[in-house]
């Protein structure tokens, strides 16, 4: 998937037909992290920490069956694909790609911690265990989404200037 | 004048639901996002500019103190907007707490 162009609030990717398939197999992970996951502070004791923490937690996980309705709705939208010479031209607002972002996120954080929370360079670990192989593609495949999402974000806050468009060979100090 | 009229005693205010009132007004906490080696570098500076509404070069600053130091203070709040600022750093998941300001 690449980011193609931004027009007002709506941004345009390209993305072959497997790669939706692939992507909405991943929206339908979500929520893969447990709400109660991370921890609300290191140092308070119990008395200390805000009231309410079961009806915040129960607000998050209501907050996430609405992003996932949402995420897997889009993506099952056929209005939203344009067919063009073997390839799809995805149209998202720039909200509906920070839901993404959000799912993709968690699939990504909840297969590694599935996998044990591996520290830096666990990538070969997970790599030659047949069970963990799975998780790191499937993080992979998210990181691959978020990266050209988080693209398409940037390039619609930054558009290359005139000058600054297209690639030019002279740049590369060879 | 009625005599039997009940004495006029104001409750006295319970000194811990006092001192919980003025904790929570107090911008005595901190919001916290720790390191993690997963999270990728530009996806917590765009939860950054979308959570606080900060510039791309505040919310990098952040995330390479993140990246860096294994920490960066984000905020320092009262006990109810620094809770709201957790869990939404959580529905990004990112890792975050709050703490008192000073532990």
């Amino acid at each position: 998937m690449n980011f193609l162009e931004a027009n007002d609030d709506t941004l345009v990717f390209l993305i072959e037909p497997r790669g939706r398939k692939v992507l909405r197999q991943l929206c339908l992970k979500y929520p893969a992290l447990k709400v109660s996951y991370f921890e609300l502070c290191r140092t308070m004791n119990e008395e200390e920490l805000p009231d309410g923490r079961e009806v915040a937690d129960q607000s998050l996980r209501e907050e996430q069956a609405e992003v996932r309705k949402r995420i897997l709705k889009l993506l099952s939208d056929e209005s939203r694909f344009e067919e063009t010479e073997g390839f799809l031209l995805m149209r998202l607002t720039t909200e509906e790609v920070d839901l993404l972002l959000q799912a993709l996120n968690d699939v990504r954080i909840g297969c590694w911690a599935r996998a044990g929370s591996p520290s830096e360079g666990g990538e070969e670990m997970m790599r030659a265990n047949p069970k963990l192989a799975p998780l790191l593609a499937a993080m992979q495949l998210c990181g691959f989404f978020q990266g050209a999402l988080l693209d398409g974000l940037n390039r619609q806050k930054n558009p290359p200037s005139e000058e600054d468009d297209g690639f030019d060979l002279e740049d590369l100090s060879i | 004048m009625d005599d039997s009229a009940t004495p006029q005693v104001l409750p006295r205010p319970d000194q811990d639901t006092k001192t919980r009132e003025q904790e929570e007004l107090d911008p005595g906490y901190v919001v916290i996002c720790w390191d993690d080696p997963v999270n990728l570098m530009d996806y917590v500076t765009h939860v950054f500019q979308v959570v606080f509404g900060w510039t791309k070069a505040r919310a990098e600053r952040h995330m390479m103190q993140v990246h860096k130091q294994g920490k960066s203070i984000l905020v320092r709040e009262t006990m109810e907007k620094a809770e709201h600022y957790v869990h939404q750093l959580h529905k990004y998941s990112l890792h975050a707490t709050m703490e008192r300001d000073g532990s």
